[in-house]
């Protein structure tokens, strides 16, 4: 048996007498296998996370999906239903395919909604903490001054803050992130405060915890489920605030589609052709309702006391 | 005073923790002085309020908020406490003195696996990595017989039993060696049959580990059980202190003598349970001389007029009252 073999030998052994303590780590799963395990427990919300999974694919693919450009009308089938030969979900009220505005609009609007909302959330989890734990001055200035935020109501500050910045995608998406920080940093906040009151703050302290490490450790992790599911569900509203920016003019200037745009387009026509509105509505609550319930999912998965 | 012994491993020598509220200042330690010595149990016996738990976030320089140690000296390993820096202060606690709390399902942060827990200490203060850790954690809820300890890592704080987290919580406790542990009321919220598992386990521990314990209860059935020497508390001041079986066989101070009254006794059913009249002084608001002296049966007139100090007789027996029982 060469040296090298001799060697590998031993480390085996040496492995081989580690105690059941190391073991017991290598044996037990993934901190993600644990999350997949009770997520996927939850059937309705690994269906919403399937269909979101499913519009961003479909979104991100338009361009090579989608049938026609969603910006040239054909006057001559304006209006035409769901169902019409060629048109699955009919054309608008400019003669464009529907489908293919769904697609294209698809885009826009989901990272209107997403964008914001993730960004808003960090910088939130941040200022929350932040105020939170070290209250006194701090808190008193951060939270002060998210309170004027809060004074405003808020489409009337979106719409204030887009005005200003002009139209176009991005600023739609600062504004609304603008918009969401007082409220996400409420609940980052409140839940701040809970934790730290908690017992096993006081246990870390006594552990000799570096401030950072409670900060970070213990009270971190145990903000982020309210602010997850909290966030979920501003997802959705995110969608309508956005076209209700894009409606007055301060979003995405037509003839860009948006799921906002196409619902208000079709308000001309609502008895005539409900579907001109109603598809990218049903799109709408659809995406939305999803994104609500995978929070929940999420949240249930996150704690573990909630996981069985 | 017993309490300048050499082998002193924790001096508290008159300790005054106060807090300030609005215009009025709350004395909750009011100028105790007590020691444990290595591989001794110390109790501290008392009312709710009398202080206790005060006293022994005093000594890990935990006081909350208002609260502020305005007096006194804290020597541990003979080191000046209240003069340590706060960062010097993080280094120790936890390594050279750590504590237990009450209530162990809510000092268990919910989101850690108990490994984790464990393993915090051990990677903050011995600087091992995340492997040797759970190792050493393991081997630690072994030592405070939880069975299967390898498999109990893994699980999170809620799908234990109370005496089960108790004992992560001292498995916690004693993860880094200390030379110190203070519990306050370990075991209240534990049933009966654990409590006297921890009390014997406390006391096993000890005798392996060699550290002092210093023990807060207001259980006296607890300090009998468990402890070596008791301090008795009253309104921020020590009453009584002395040797366990001294202090509960032949209580010298009116108080302890109450206290040991109003205890239900085995094998006398039907006994009417003498509780002590009255109520604690308000610590705001304490009455000039003998805090008890309002509620003490053998009041007189002297013991409102001065403060009363602290008289010892030969073997360490220590009691604040004039008119001590013989």
């Amino acid at each position: 048996m060469s040296a090298v073999n001799v060697r590998a030998k031993e480390a085996v052994d040496a492995r081989a007498i580690d105690s059941a303590a190391e073991q017991a780590m290598f044996r037990r799963p993934s901190e993600w296998r644990i999350f997949w395990e009770a997520f996927s427990r939850d059937r309705l919300a690994v269906g919403a996370a399937a269909v979101i999974a499913l519009v961003c694919l479909v979104s991100a693919l338009a361009p090579v999906l989608s049938p026609y450009d969603p910006t040239v009308g054909d006057n001559s089938l304006r209006l035409a239903p769901i169902g019409t030969p060629g048109h699955i979900l009919g054309l608008d009220g400019q003669g464009r395919d529907i489908l293919s505005r769904l697609l294209w609009g698809g885009r826009v609007s989901l990272i209107i909604a997403l964008l914001p909302v993730a960004v808003s959330s960090v910088v939130s989890v941040f200022l929350g903490l932040v105020a939170g734990f070290f209250g006194g001055k701090l808190d008193m200035i951060i939270m002060r001054t998210l309170d004027v935020f809060f004074a405003f109501p808020a489409v009337l500050l979106a719409v204030a803050i887009a005005g200003v910045l002009g139209p176009g995608m991005l600023n739609v998406m600062l504004s609304l992130t603008i918009v969401l920080i007082p409220y996400i940093s409420r609940v980052a906040y409140m839940a701040t405060v809970t934790v730290k009151n908690e017992l096993f703050v006081d246990q870390a302290r006594v552990s000799g915890a570096r401030p950072r490490q409670i900060l970070f450790d213990h009270i971190l992790p145990n903000t982020l489920s309210p602010v997850i599911v909290y966030g979920s569900t501003l997802v959705g509203i995110m969608i309508v605030l956005g076209a209700g920016l894009s409606f007055l003019g301060l979003g995405i200037t037509p003839p860009r589609p948006d799921w906002g745009i196409m619902c208000s387009d079709g308000r001309n026509f609502l008895l005539v052709a409900p579907h001109v509105s109603a598809v990218p509505g049903i799109m709408l609550i659809l995406v939305a309702m999803s994104f609500n319930i995978v929070g929940d999912g999420l949240r249930d998965a996150l704690d573990p006391k909630l996981r069985k | 005073m017993t309490a300048a012994t050499a082998s002193a491993l924790l001096e508290v020598d008159d300790l005054h923790t106060h807090f300030s509220v609005k215009d009025k200042v709350i004395r909750a330690v009011n100028g105790i002085s007590f020691a444990v010595r290595r591989g001794e149990i110390l109790g501290i016996a008392g009312e709710s309020g009398a202080g206790k738990s005060v006293a022994c976030l005093s000594i890990l320089r935990l006081v909350p908020h208002p609260g502020r140690i305005v007096k006194g000296r804290i020597l541990l390993t003979g080191q000046d406490l209240l003069v340590k820096s706060e960062r010097e202060m993080r280094d120790l606690r936890g390594q050279t003195v750590s504590m237990v709390f009450e209530d162990p399902l809510n000092s268990l942060d919910p989101a850690f696996k108990v490994g984790d827990l464990i393993a915090e200490a051990l990677i903050l203060h011995k600087g091992l990595g995340k492997r040797d850790a759970w190792k050493k954690a393991g081997e630690l809820l072994r030592l405070v017989g939880i069975p299967d300890p390898d498999r109990r890592l893994d699980n999170y704080p809620h799908e234990l039993s109370g005496g089960m987290q108790q004992r992560v919580m001292i498995a916690i406790a004693l993860s880094c060696d200390p030379a110190l542990l203070i519990a306050d009321n370990p075991t209240t919220a534990l049933d009966v049959t654990i409590q006297i598992q921890i009390l014997d386990l406390v006391k096993q521990l000890r005798e392996r580990l060699g550290m002092g314990v210093l023990w807060i209860t207001h259980d006296l059935g607890v300090v009998a059980k468990l402890c070596d020497r008791v301090v008795i508390m009253y309104a921020g001041e020590v009453m009584e202190q002395g040797d366990v079986y001294a202090v509960l066989k032949r209580p010298r101070h009116p108080y302890t003598r109450r206290l040991i009254d109003a205890l239900p006794k085995l094998g006398r059913p039907g006994q009417r349970l003498l509780p002590i009249e009255g109520r604690p002084p308000d610590p705001a608001n304490l009455p000039a001389g003998c805090p008890f002296a309002p509620r003490c049966y053998k009041v007189k007139p002297e013991c409102a007029e001065r403060d009363v100090p602290l008289f010892e007789d030969g073997d360490g027996h220590v009691v604040r009252c004039l008119f001590p029982e013989e």
